[in-house]
């Protein structure tokens, strides 16, 4: 455990600079987190808030407790920023600690009950909820598992009952128009993603990214090509979309 | 709040095939929601006609009005058709307006995937796509003989815009305090250094928000096409001039008066020389204001 060393999640550098100037006056050593954070174990992390993401100021105290809460129990998350609360794990930047050495070592731990202030962004807990959630019109998960069941009925037919690809097409593929549906999963994430950046799991987002860029071929043709569907290994890809995602829903969405 | 929508959207729609003054369109979800077309330039006779089209949705209904700069609105146009709406605001017809074009407006599909407004006066846009090689063509129509709309496009377009003038107020706080933290160490803070520090060009778009804020960017000049430049590039909405008027006419006289009250403060603290600033009692009427709108500043 490094005792004087303090993580800052930041998306501005001048927060992180005046944090870092105060701090270091403090006798601490402050360290800028790029997002998601590394894996350096401190006593305490200060979370900048609202963090700015996708042009949006994002409320994201709540997700990043969760995520300390599970791989560093024992550290402090303390927020910082302009609003005018006082709470042990806040910091207003209008009104620093006479002692923050003192103010930190009385902050509670992320594994003991508070509810962080009001921060006044986007509440990304809700956006997470509504990411996940079974139905509705901003539901990704929703409309990756059509797609996902679609997929894997074809290649059932294909696989299983030497059912022709053309034939699958045109009864299955083109039938429950896949390639809409596609385009629909595309939509929804593109208005997803930005708000995620500079949360625990974007590691996770980006490669689920990067994924989706690589089947796009497949998508893009109007799901015509077989050999696409097989090369791109489109079928496996999504399903390990899905199980990523779930892992993330149920640390974060729960 | 009421339930039933209308959007109300004055564009140059007749480049899109729109041949009389406006028309309807529905949406393909069960709501009823309702979304106007309307070519409208502004004239003194324009004020009349809109007043007309809001009050014949009735009182059961919340109407977003949608004014496109380009065809003449202004913040003064906007003062005078809320203005000629306040006996149907008084008797609990809710509505809103909003002006937008030539920048970074979420109504449009260039700016926000689900956007309403296209190119040439249509419903639709090509975007590029990191996931496709070709341009896609992005549509908020989901059949144009029978004039129904996306409610995914829609519902968004509203929603963003049900917050829009908090969230506008709320960044400029931020980002107004967030810029002047290297000096929180220099305390008391001195005005001419502060607009100073603004003036600089690093910080010129924060500078001129603050003005649009503070009612200080006249239409025409060198200063509302820089905004509207970083408008385009950023695509997202810097101006203020739609949101002192809704914020009489919409959330009541003390709204109003409270938005008076801080850019009083502003122009009688930032912007004058060699005063001293309160940083927290700048926040506090910022805040003060902001807690006074009910809504979120973001959903």
């Amino acid at each position: 455990m490094n005792t004087k060393g303090i993580g800052i999640i930041s998306s501005d550098k001048t927060i992180f600079n005046h944090l870092k100037r105060r701090l270091t006056a403090a006798e601490f050593e402050p360290y800028h987190l790029s997002t998601p954070t590394e894996k350096t174990i401190f006593d305490y992390h200060i979370l900048s808030t609202p963090l700015f993401i996708g042009q949006t100021y994002v409320a994201t105290t709540a997700l990043w407790k969760k995520y300390f809460k599970a791989t560093q129990p024992t550290t402090k998350l303390i927020t910082s920023g302009f609003q005018a609360q006082q709470h042990s794990n806040h910091i207003d930047l209008l009104n620093w600690p006479d002692d923050v050495s003192l103010f930190l070592a009385n902050a509670r731990t992320v594994s003991e009950e508070w509810e962080p202030i009001a921060e006044g962004g986007l509440d990304i807990q809700r956006k997470l909820y509504r990411f996940f959630e079974g139905h509705g019109d901003e539901s990704l998960t929703d409309v990756l598992h059509r797609i996902l069941m679609t997929l894997t009925m074809a290649h059932d037919e294909m696989d299983k009952y030497q059912v022709a690809y053309t034939e699958v097409y045109e009864e299955l593929l083109q039938h429950s128009n896949i390639a809409s549906k596609w385009q629909l999963l595309l939509n929804r994430w593109v208005n997803y993603l930005p708000h995620f950046a500079a949360l625990p799991f974007f590691t996770t987002f980006k490669s689920i990214d990067q994924a989706l860029q690589t089947i796009a071929p497949y998508f893009e043709g109007g799901c015509t090509n077989e050999q696409l569907l097989r090369n791109l290994d489109c079928l496996e890809t999504l399903r390990t979309i899905k199980e990523d995602l779930e892992i993330i829903a149920r640390q974060y969405v729960n | 709040m009421n339930t039933a929508r209308t959007m109300i959207i004055v564009w140059s729609w007749k480049h899109g095939g729109l041949t009389a003054t406006h028309d309807e369109w529905s949406t393909d979800s069960d709501i009823n929601d309702k979304l106007i077309r309307a070519d409208i330039p502004f004239t003194s006779t324009a004020i009349g006609l809109l007043r007309q089209m809001v009050e014949a949705e009735g009182l059961d209904r919340s109407v977003y009005l949608f004014l496109h700069r380009r065809h003449g609105y202004s913040q003064k146009a906007i003062s005078q058709i809320l203005n000629s709406l306040s006996d149907f605001q008084q008797s609990g017809g809710v509505v809103r307006s909003f002006l937008f074009g030539e920048g970074g407006d979420y109504i449009y599909i260039a700016n926000n995937h689900r956007g309403l407004l296209g190119t040439k006066g249509t419903f639709s846009a090509k975007l590029a796509s990191p996931y496709h090689e070709k341009d896609q063509l992005v549509s908020a129509i989901v059949r144009q003989e029978e004039k129904l709309v996306k409610s995914v496009h829609f519902n968004a377009v509203w929603q963003h815009y049900s917050y829009d003038f908090k969230a506008k107020i709320f960044e400029l706080r931020e980002d107004l305090f967030v810029a002047f933290l290297p000096f929180l160490d220099e305390e008391p803070l001195n005005s001419s250094v502060l607009y100073a520090f603004l003036q600089r060009e690093e910080n010129q778009l924060l500078f001129l928000r603050l003005l649009s804020f503070i009612g200080k960017i006249r239409k025409g000049t060198a200063l509302e096409n820089t905004l509207r430049s970083f408008e385009q590039t950023q695509k997202r909405s810097f101006f203020f001039d739609d949101c002192q008027e809704n914020l009489k006419a919409v959330y009541g006289v003390q709204e109003g008066r409270l938005y008076e009250e801080l850019v009083m403060f502003i122009k009688t603290h930032l912007f004058v020389h060699d005063q001293t600033v309160d940083l927290r009692q700048l926040r506090k009427q910022f805040d003060v204001l902001l807690r006074n709108m009910p809504e979120l500043a973001y959903t």
